[in-house]
């Protein structure tokens, strides 16, 4: 309940700062983050994460997208899915997309059909069948696979290198 | 079937052609390209479905990543011998970087005592004519003439790479053999514009990056270098300075000739072979070696005058050689290296008496490294 508690609060939080987009029920709130390691008082090496736009991004680098959600409405939403394309310039990182109580999906053909990896194929130049790698996705989603109450909500997220 | 093959032949060439093709490298994402990332999230209300809600874009500005890397492409010590034939450590340079970038080359003598990269020793020496050259027709082989002298590149692309030389004449070289030279190769990467680069959050422009997102006005985006500590010593090569270097050696290739000749008394009228004394008549074999101790062949010409022994009335040349070893036909008189040779026709490269009077004369003799050769030959005491 705690957890919850703070995970709402941080949420508002997230919100305030970056400003909220209004919709009636849900809203939905992208953030782009970096890790870098940076000196603790006790002189070790820490991993932090900050904003992307505020960070020193090139080629090689990874960023870490996450879209905050919540239910803004006075009822419970059901079947909440969300659809995030991988960004332009950028290739998925395998295993890192997550979320609590989602259950996700990748698509190679721009978003038309998704699967779980396993299921996932492409054809190569000579029109052979492959399993797809994960810089051939083009769209991930999380279906949401309880109901989300009122004031409530969560964060799904992936992982992505810049080419 | 014989058409199949042919053409999986060719396209596996064509595959080869493409993996091998310089300058291939995957493309990096521009300085200034603007990233964005959105979610668009559809849910239901009682069952109902609603509209969908897209999230605000996320977005950032990609820096610029400076990566120059050099690579000594050669496989051992590059052989070096005295004379004019100019020698060439070859390199590749390599933008793995984002930008375009212009790039000053530069060489460093390696420290005495520095290790060559392919082993057989420490350098010793530097050479007094050295250069840089680019590989102008492009085909990793060093071609005076072909390939002109250059210290710049001009432009590099991101993902694309160009062959450079150092090379050494050595018309001044007295090392030994064996002795070694170590070189480095230095790239510094600078702004397509030819200015230097500084690390740091600052406005960079179209001209500096070579003609990207950042526009003639440009954009404020974080510039790193990202290159690695080369071999080269941290004064000329750091870990992200922007520079890069790669060693490769030279190894003094040279023969070093010595000869000795040394005599015996091989027979006499009153003894025959048993304990021959050197009287009238006798008869003395000469032998000449010639030992080459350096680590490089060599193809040399004997020749021993006896031209003042012949003119005091001392000795005179034994026209068929017999020395209980080599028991030769008439008119061969010389012995090189085990085989008889003709004393009137020097078509086999041994002669007496043709090239010079009175005088023996072996050419076109090659003594390999770390090896000898013998010549003998016979004289009557008179």
């Amino acid at each position: 309940m705690l957890i919850k508690r703070i995970l709402s609060v941080l949420l508002v939080i997230v919100f305030a700062l970056v400003g909220s987009v209004y919709a009636a029920g849900v809203e939905v709130k992208s953030v782009a983050e970096v890790e870098v390691k940076v000196k603790n008082e006790k002189g070790e090496f820490e991993a932090k994460r900050i904003e992307a736009a505020k960070a020193n991004v090139g080629p090689g680098d990874e960023v870490i997208f996450s879209n905050y959600y919540v239910n803004n409405g006075d009822q419970p939403v059901t079947d909440v899915v969300i659809l995030n394309p991988v960004p332009m310039h950028t290739v998925y990182v395998e295993k890192t997309a997550g979320g609590d109580f989602t259950k996700i999906e990748f698509s190679v053909d721009g978003g038309k059909t998704f699967d779980v990896p396993e299921n996932l194929k492409v054809k190569d130049k000579k029109g052979r069948e492959r399993i797809a790698k994960a810089e051939d996705y083009t769209h991930i989603r999380w279906i949401v696979t309880k109901p989300v109450p009122p004031k409530e909500g969560g964060v799904v997220y992936f992982r992505a290198k810049i080419k | 079937m014989e058409t199949r093959s042919t053409k999986k032949v060719l396209l596996a060439l064509i595959a080869l052609v493409l993996i091998g093709l310089p300058g291939m490298l995957l493309a990096a994402t521009p300085p200034c390209t603007s990233i964005t990332n959105y979610a668009t999230v559809n849910f239901k209300v009682g069952g109902v479905s609603q509209p969908a809600v897209n999230s605000n874009t996320a977005s950032f500005t990609v820096g610029v990543k400076v990566r120059i890397v050099v690579t000594n492409n050669d496989t051992t010590n590059v052989t070096v011998s005295p004379g004019t034939t100019k020698a060439a450590l070859k390199f590749t340079v390599s933008n793995e970087g984002n930008a375009t970038n212009d790039v000053a080359l530069s060489y460093v003598a390696a420290a005495t005592g520095t290790p060559s990269p392919y082993g057989s020793g420490n350098d010793s020496f530097d050479g007094t004519t050295i250069a840089i050259y680019e590989d102008t027709n492009g085909n990793g082989i060093f071609e005076d003439g072909t390939d002109q002298p250059s210290t710049t590149i001009n432009d590099l692309a991101p993902g694309s790479s160009k062959g450079y030389f150092i090379v050494y004449t050595p018309n001044d070289l007295t090392q030994p053999p064996g002795s070694i030279a170590v070189y480095y190769l230095v790239a510094q990467a600078k702004w397509a514009d030819g200015t230097n680069i500084t690390e740091g959050y600052i406005n960079v422009t179209d001209g500096m990056a070579g003609g990207t997102a950042c526009g003639a006005g440009g954009t404020t985006v974080d510039v790193v270098f990202a290159d690695d500590n080369g071999p080269a010593p941290d004064t000329y090569d750091g870990t992200r300075d922007g520079k890069h270097s790669d060693d490769g050696a030279y190894i003094v290739q040279n023969a070093t000739i010595t000869v000795s000749k040394s005599s015996a008394v091989y027979s006499d009228p009153v003894n025959g072979t048993t304990s021959p004394k050197a009287i009238p008549g006798a008869i003395v074999t000469y032998t000449i070696t010639i030992t080459n101790s350096g680590n490089a062949n060599a193809t040399v010409t004997v020749t021993d005058s006896l031209a003042t022994q012949i003119s005091n009335g001392y000795l005179a040349f034994k026209t068929q050689f017999n020395d209980g070893v080599n028991s030769c036909a008439a008119d061969e008189g010389i012995v090189v290296d085990g085989t008889c040779k003709t004393n009137p026709n020097d078509g086999d490269n041994a002669d007496w008496n043709l090239t010079t009077a009175n005088t023996v004369t072996v050419t076109n003799l090659t003594v390999p490294a770390g090896q000898n050769k013998v010549v003998k030959f016979q004289v009557v005491i008179q």
